[in-house]
């Protein structure tokens, strides 16, 4: 549905974008996942039609809509957008908001489809309410509806739940991709929380400096980054010194771990662990000597170091609650690693 | 009790005084000259002020909003020096801007010498009526400009590219979404515009247009009649009324009218011949609100700078200054003190009286200074007639035709002027800043001095700047109020017009667009360092 080959783009001599290339299939829900300044803003911006390109093409359904030379404007793309802040239009009423882009249909047709909207995001009593009468919540769902009512062929939401209060964020998000799921829209959306970014995509693109680090599935983001960057910036963990044995396995100071990955027998390599492989057991052989922890209510999140001075992280439920300079007992519950090479930079 | 609870009502009181007379003055029975007054005079002045009004009004707006949103939002020639240029017309009082351009366009005027050498006819000759209304669109049209710059810049480029989102093209998000987002600040600088027309008296002067200003001091000066000046200010109140309820009504819709943390705008970039269209409309509107006009100020003022040169010019420049001085340092007391009983005594009749005491701003200088000098009149034989009963053979008291009902005057029409920028000092001291100097152990004469006053003074010295410079410039309360034989510069630059010599009332009136110009670039230096 939308490919996005060999980007660049430069505000005056800054680059902002490097060579950029993902690609979205019909139905899925993806993700631009970066700190801010990254360039992800840019990326949604650059497919709406609001910046040109220095380089590289964008593809919607198959029809080129930007490259070098052809720049077709936004009021004419096949596309949808949701603002951060809604930019719902304070003079109208949410209908008339919900109708305001529909000005090629006739009165018939437009009030249909905007019956079909409220319904869908379930405003149809919000009707003849207007923007600053509604709750964060039911504004979001109103820009939705705005955006899906031209029924574009790929939506986009420039950080949709970043003006919304935290303790509603989890749960909108949730209604917001079941009603994606429940349109067939395909969706990109940016943000900088990753916990959003697991909750919504299917696909997660992890952005850096105007370069995709890693575009792949939430899973996959997660569990097989490809660089140490991704690894450190979705999850974090702690990493471990490790020696690649003959039959793939990988020694550690907390033993040997079985590896996905082939590495030539006898390499150096840095093992990542993510919290949870991390297991606390009084019973266990090893121990590691807590450094800080933070209270998280139902666990603590522990910083642990080894006799050989690497640090860990471990997830422990909260009745296990230990001082700071205790040595506790550790042990690990990973069935498969992630590692990488040493190299001479590292 | 709390005495800030007392100051705001006492200000408010003698602020209101002179709307009590004049609209009890409807209840006074004048005879012969009402009569007068309704068969030949309100007919034809109210026609020609509901068509100033009218042509005004339609013509700010358009100069003021386009001029506003290709500053705001359009990337051409010349963009940065047009976003002030454009507010330099304010500088120029109305009776000023109509000289200046009737000696430019005029019979004798060069646009004419130049229309008929290029023509071979006679530059074609406007009536009073439009000559009135094209100065005073010229004139104004900055009110309409500021706000719906405000409005164009705070909508952002987002307002643009959500109708681009859903399928609109610019020209079409500028009709359906820009202008109805900016209904509500072009609505409130109508109704500004609407009040300084209907106060205006040195323009339709000028050009013998006669409106209910020039009515009232005919009445007053002509006729002798205070009743009937009185009666006819009561009707041109109520026209006032009318656009105070738009613009309070209009100010109130812009809160819902906000879009909330826009990105920063970044303007569009036109073609290049739609860029040169542009500037060529900036420049024209800058050319002749101010170009043009001071242009022939200063070529008049050069060629007659040893005739007007004179002991006497000094003379009203000095009257012109001490006025001024004495009137921004009572009207920054007051507001002042109106700010403090704000923020000591925060109840319903503090924030009604505040309300009352800067009504001003919407009151014509006429009928200030009409009611006041009734209500001091009125004074006065009261004391005469006290000093009588206790002394009989004394001399009688004479309060009108002082400095007192003169600074009455422009206290009642600038309070506002002065009010707004002193209470957005007040609103940087919040509570918990007191409370905060409290807990470092400093006392209340300490935290005046060391807390409130270092936030109140910038906002204090502009209230004091705005009322001196508008003093300055005012024209019908100093006409009508000033004690025998006080000529200002304001004063005698209008002896002079009235009497055709233009050429010589140069001078002093480049005298006054200078001084004019000095807020607009004090308030334009705050703006960029601040």
């Amino acid at each position: 549905m939308l490919q996005v080959h060999q980007v660049h783009q430069a505000y005056a001599d800054t680059a902002v974008l490097n060579g950029l290339d993902l690609s979205l299939d019909a139905g899925r829900i993806g993700c631009l996942l970066g700190n801010s300044g990254c360039g992800k803003t840019t990326l949604l911006r650059c497919i709406a039609g609001f910046e040109s390109l220095r380089e590289g093409h964008i593809d919607v359904d198959g029809v080129r809509q930007s490259d070098v030379h052809l720049h077709v404007s936004p009021e004419r793309r096949p596309v949808g957008m949701v603002f951060q802040n809604f930019a719902l239009l304070p003079h109208l009423r949410v209908a008339d908001n919900i109708a305001f882009g529909l000005h090629e249909l006739n009165a018939g047709e437009r009030n249909q489809r905007v019956d079909d909207m409220l319904h869908l995001v379930e405003l149809a009593d919000k009707r003849d309410a207007y923007p600053h009468q509604l709750s964060g919540g039911q504004q979001q769902r109103v820009a939705l509806a705005r955006a899906l009512a031209r029924r574009p062929k790929l939506l986009l939401l420039d950080e949709p739940f970043s003006s919304l209060d935290a303790s509603l964020r989890h749960q909108i998000g949730i209604e917001v991709r079941d009603l994606l799921k429940q349109a067939g829209a395909t969706a990109l959306f940016v943000t900088h929380d990753q916990q959003e970014a697991f909750a919504l995509a299917d696909d997660i693109g992890v952005m850096r400096e105007g370069r995709l680090l890693q575009w792949s599935s939430a899973y996959d983001v997660y569990h097989r980054p490809v660089s140490r960057e991704v690894a450190r910036f979705v999850g974090g963990g702690g990493w471990l010194a490790g020696s690649v044995q003959s039959d793939g396995h990988i020694h550690t100071a907390l033993g040997a771990l079985p590896c996905a990955q082939s590495f030539a027998p006898g390499a150096t390599v840095d093992v990542l662990l993510r919290a949870d492989d991390v297991v606390h057991n009084d019973a266990a052989v090893l121990s590691a000597r807590v450094l800080d922890k933070q209270f998280r209510g139902a666990s603590f999140l522990y910083r642990l170091q080894l006799d050989d001075g690497s640090e860990l992280e471990s997830l422990v439920p909260s009745h296990h609650n230990h001082p700071v300079g205790d040595s506790i007992g550790i042990e690990l519950a990973a069935d498969h690693c992630i590692a990488f090479a040493r190299t001479e930079f590292d | 009790m709390n005495p800030w609870r007392l100051a705001a009502p006492v200000i408010a009181l003698v602020m209101a005084m002179p709307l009590c007379v004049v609209f009890g003055s409807v209840f006074v029975p004048t005879g012969e000259t009402w009569t007068h007054l309704a068969t030949y005079v309100l007919p034809a002045v109210t026609r020609n002020t509901v068509w100033l009004v009218l042509v005004v009004a339609v013509g700010t707006l358009l100069v003021g909003t386009l001029s506003a949103w290709l500053t705001a939002v359009v990337e051409f020639p010349g963009r940065g020096f047009f976003v002030w240029a454009m507010m330099l017309p304010l500088a120029v009082p109305g009776y000023v801007f109509a000289f200046a351009l009737a000696g430019v366009f005029g019979y004798s005027g060069p646009a004419s010498d130049l229309w008929r050498t290029v023509t071979g006819q006679p530059l074609p000759q406007w009536g009073g009526g439009a000559a009135s209304a094209s100065c005073l669109i010229l004139g104004l049209y900055p009110y309409v400009y500021l706000l719906a710059r405000q409005a164009f810049l705070t909508q952002g480029r987002q307002s643009l590219e959500v109708a681009q989102s859903l399928g609109l093209t610019r020209l079409a998000g500028f009709w359906r979404v820009a202008l109805p987002l900016a209904r509500p600040w072009l609505a409130a600088g109508v109704a500004l515009v609407i009040m300084e027309t209907l106060a205006d008296f040195g323009t339709v002067k000028v050009f013998n247009f006669d409106t209910f200003t020039t009515a009232i001091y005919a009445a007053w000066f002509g006729l002798f009649s205070l009743p009937a000046a009185l009666q006819l200010s009561a009707v041109l109140l109520l026209a006032v009324a009318a656009a105070v309820v738009l613009e309070r009504f209009w100010r109130g819709a812009s809160r819902f009218s906000a879009q909330n943390g826009s990105a920063p705008q970044r303007r569009l970039q036109p073609s290049v011949s739609q860029r040169w269209l542009a500037f060529g409309f900036c420049a024209l509107v800058f050319a002749l609100a101010f170009v043009i006009p001071v242009g022939q100020l200063l070529l008049w003022a050069l060629a007659h700078a040893e005739v007007e040169w004179m002991p006497r010019y000094w003379g009203y420049a000095r009257s012109s200054l001490i006025l001024a001085s004495a009137a921004a340092l009572l009207v920054t007391s007051l507001a002042l003190l109106l700010g403090f009983a704000d923020r000591h005594a925060p109840a319903r009749t503090t924030r009604i009286s505040v309300i009352v005491a800067t009504l001003g701003y919407a009151l014509p200088g006429t009928v200030l200074a009409v009611g006041f000098f009734a209500v001091i009149a009125g004074l006065g034989h009261a004391l005469s007639a006290a000093v009588e009963w206790l002394s009989p053979g004394a001399a009688g008291v004479t309060l009108t035709g002082t400095l007192l009902v003169m600074l009455l005057a422009y206290a009642a029409r600038f309070l506002a002027v002065a009010y707004s920028p002193i209470t957005s000092g007040f609103e940087r001291i919040t509570p918990t800043l007191d409370e905060a100097a409290r807990g470092l152990g400093a006392s209340g004469w300490r935290i005046l001095r060391r807390v409130h006053w270092p936030l109140l003074s910038g906002g204090t010295a502009t209230a004091a700047l705005l009322v001196f410079v508008d003093v300055m410039k005012e024209l019908p309360i100093t006409l009508i109020t000033r004690p025998f034989g006080w000529d200002t510069l304001a004063t005698r630059i209008f002896q002079l017009t009235t009497e055709g010599e233009w050429e010589r009332a140069a001078l002093p009136a480049l005298a006054v667009v200078i001084a004019g110009l000095a807020p607009v670039l004090w308030l334009q230096r705050q703006d960029t360092t601040g």
